[in-house]
């Protein structure tokens, strides 16, 4: 594996080889093979916990780490995404983790920087976030062994969701039983994208389910969309106790990405109960996967 | 001049054969066998064919105001360099084609520099807003061949009818960008599979074929000539189809790059492909095949729409829209249209020659007679050659055919007594 930039662009094992050495992280029965290599990370989206994820992720490892201010940058003097990443390259930087609002944005800049540097997605528009695809499988592992033939109910603004689409791609290498469940306005434009079941009705969804992961409505993507407003969403799709003990699996897990819009797609109750918890593991899962993304990428830089 | 042993092919009449072709003080004076030569330039065109020389009907120079992009000069060049012999720029330039001054200065500009037929296409409202039409009579008496605000899409529909009973009063034509913007607008590529994929804000086909129809239906309404440019739905070609065997008086154009390539050239995110209309699916594309085949689409134009190199390596959602296309349209539609079997030469060389010059009452281009001005094409059609973007002559040395293997490549063209080689 060169760069992260999608699940389609990995293979099975190179995925598997990432849960394994997260795995072997979150034992603490491996050490860094990247200590003193330096990452930066260029956020020039709102983010908490992916940022700190790999903050952490990379302190432990024994990196440095440049926190790159997008908002006070060079960018906003003009430069291009690419001047800055070589800029950075030649200050010493082996890797950067690049958070933007447009989708592709580190396809396009790959192709225009000359320099071996690592490129992670640390989330691109509405196209791939493949951390959190990884981070999402291995706590699925984790709690059910396998996803082969699970059913995995995805609910919420899948067409705007960059969660939504790298865990579609990564459970379907691993054929699981995905299924999809949005209001139309929140569905795939072209439902031949993705070969997956799609439901409108969330009872018809969750029925049987074994992971329930819900996503934000977002609606910073939203604009001039014309769609109705969230309590509408929310009258149809908010997920609760009742619903989870009605329809689904008597061990469901529940999962989101975070940050939850408490009371719109999922109630504050369940939030805060025994069945919210995985969510709050699925976050420190997150820092032992980017662990091993880091390690496996940048291990064999400099020898 | 005499151009010997030479196969012509004359879409105008349907001739195809061995003929040599004499041009005397920029005229073609002389049409049979073997003419003997007397003291003149004598070239042996063996093996190769001569045709009406190609006439674009749409592009954009970019002069006066993005001369960074390309100029007049690079633009002709340019066209010169794909085997064109006339021209017609769209009327968004800054300032806009629409006024006598700006028209008469690309004029001038174009004299200058060549004798390509220089045919500009005027805007069809001031500014390109929704509220005065432009001096038609004074900008027709000064050269405009046809009227577009190609590029923004005219909306109000009172506005386009008058436009169109005026305009076809004087015997011109309007030229129409056909889209619905409330449906395109903010798109990148296609909407479709792909765009859901990649997480790109999409432009259905309906933007498309809702335009051409509502559009359509104002043409019926008031009668007249109307043409569609750059057509790359199925959709909207079905409906062209339907107008015109109920008699309605439309043409169409498509542009090679829409029975080329699809949206299934875009995984990479890169703008090179961006254009809009946006490439559309396998099936739009055999529809476009389709609709040259059977006559709903009368001509094919370059659509050339330069940019500066760094322009298209932007982010996808920020570069601008555009392909540079006249010094690939030739290669790519001998390539996938005629040695593809899909279509015959004379039908091919009809679309890029007298079918233009037809709608746009073009004197002496698109033909090939005895006593007209001299404007000639001379094709390998054999040729084999790749694509390479860095020996355009157009400032925009950027293309998504960079690369692509083609069979058939302009030779030489004659422009009245200049000649022209071509590499």
């Amino acid at each position: 594996m060169e760069n992260l930039i999608d699940i389609e662009s990995i293979s099975k094992e190179e995925i598997i080889k990432i849960i394994d050495v997260a795995k072997d992280f979150k034992k603490n029965k491996k050490k860094s093979d990247v200590i003193n290599k330096t990452l930066a990370l260029m956020f020039y989206e709102n983010s908490t916990r992916t940022r700190c994820s790999f903050e952490i992720a990379g302190q432990k490892l024994g990196m440095n780490i440049i926190n790159f201010d997008a908002n006070h940058s060079s960018l906003l003097k003009g430069e291009s995404l690419k001047d800055t990443i070589e800029n950075l390259y030649f200050l010493g930087v082996n890797a950067v983790v690049i958070r933007h609002s447009y989708s592709g944005i580190i396809n396009n800049v790959m192709r225009l920087v000359k320099y071996p540097i690592k490129f992670i997605n640390g989330g691109d528009g509405t196209h791939a976030h493949p951390s959190q695809a990884l981070l999402d499988f291995y706590t699925m592992l984790e709690k059910i062994g396998t996803v082969e033939n699970k059913k995995i109910v995805i609910i919420g603004d899948v067409s705007h969701s960059r969660v939504a689409k790298s865990n579609i791609s990564l459970l379907s290498k691993f054929n699981a039983d995905i299924h999809l469940c949005a209001p139309t306005y929140l569905q795939f434009e072209n439902k031949s994208a993705y070969n997956v079941t799609y439901h409108n009705d969330i009872k018809e969804a969750v029925e049987g389910a074994n992971v329930v992961m819900l996503l934000r409505v977002q609606n910073e993507r939203h604009e001039d969309s014309g769609y109705p407003d969230s309590l509408e969403y929310k009258r149809l799709y908010e997920t609760d106790t009742k619903l989870l003990k009605e329809y689904a699996s008597n061990d469901v897990i529940l999962m989101h990405p975070g940050p939850a819009n408490r009371n719109i797609e999922v109630s504050s109750e369940l939030l805060d109960n025994r069945v919210g918890k995985t969510i709050l593991e699925q976050a420190q899962n997150g820092v032992y996967v980017r662990m091993s993304i880091l390690n496996t990428l940048l291990e064999r830089i400099g020898e | 001049m005499l151009l010997k042993n030479a196969k012509v092919i004359n879409p105008e009449t349907n001739y195809e054969g061995e003929m040599d072709v004499r041009i005397e003080s920029g005229k073609i004076v002389e049409l049979a066998e073997n003419i003997i030569p007397k003291q003149e330039e004598v070239i042996d065109i063996t093996g190769k064919i001569i045709v009406p020389g190609l006439v674009d009907m749409h592009c954009h120079l970019r002069e006066p105001g993005y001369k960074a992009k390309e100029t007049i000069k690079t633009g002709i060049e340019s066209a010169i360099n794909g085997g064109y012999t006339a021209i017609c720029p769209m009327a968004n330039t800054n300032p806009i084609v629409d006024n006598a001054e700006t028209l008469i200065y690309t004029i001038n500009r174009a004299k200058e520099i060549s004798s390509i037929g220089f045919y500009p296409i005027c805007a069809v409202t001031k500014g390109f807003a929704n509220e005065k039409i432009v001096n038609v009579s004074e900008l027709i008496d000064n050269g405009a061949v046809a009227f577009s605000n190609d590029g923004k899409p005219i909306e109000n529909m009172h506005i386009l009818r008058e436009a169109l009973r005026y305009i076809n009063s004087h015997n011109s034509i309007i030229i129409s960008h056909s889209e619905d913007s409330s449906l395109a607008k903010g798109g990148v590529i296609n909407e479709g599979r792909i765009s859901s994929r990649l997480g790109l804000k999409g432009i259905s086909d309906i933007a498309e074929s809702l335009a051409v129809a509502r559009e359509l239906e104002v043409v019926r309404s008031v009668g007249g000539r109307y043409h569609f440019a750059h057509i790359s739905t199925k959709r909207a070609i079905e409906l062209i189809r339907q107008a015109k065997k109920e008699g309605l008086n439309v043409t169409a154009e498509t542009a090679p790059h829409y029975f080329s390539i699809t949206e299934d050239d875009m995984t990479e995110y890169d703008a090179k492909y961006k254009v809009n209309p946006p490439l559309r699916t396998k099936e739009d594309l055999e529809a476009v095949i389709e609709g040259l085949k059977d006559g709903t689409i009368d001509v094919i134009a370059t659509d050339h729409a330069p940019h500066m190199v760094h322009e298209k390596q932007m982010p996808i959602q920020n570069a601008p829209m555009g392909i540079a296309g006249f010094e690939t349209s030739l290669g790519l539609t001998l390539t996938n249209l005629v040695h593809s079997g899909k279509m015959s030469l004379m039908e091919v060389i009809k679309k890029l020659t007298y079918n233009p010059s037809n709608i746009l009452n073009l004197k002496d281009q698109g033909r090939i007679k005895k006593g007209q001005n001299a404007y000639l094409t001379i094709i390998d059609l054999n040729e084999k050659w790749i694509v390479e973007e860095s020996k355009f002559k157009s400032k925009c040395r950027i293309s998504p055919f960079n690369g692509f293997n083609l069979s058939g490549k302009p030779k030489m063209v004659i422009i009245k007594d200049e000649i022209y080689k071509i590499g």
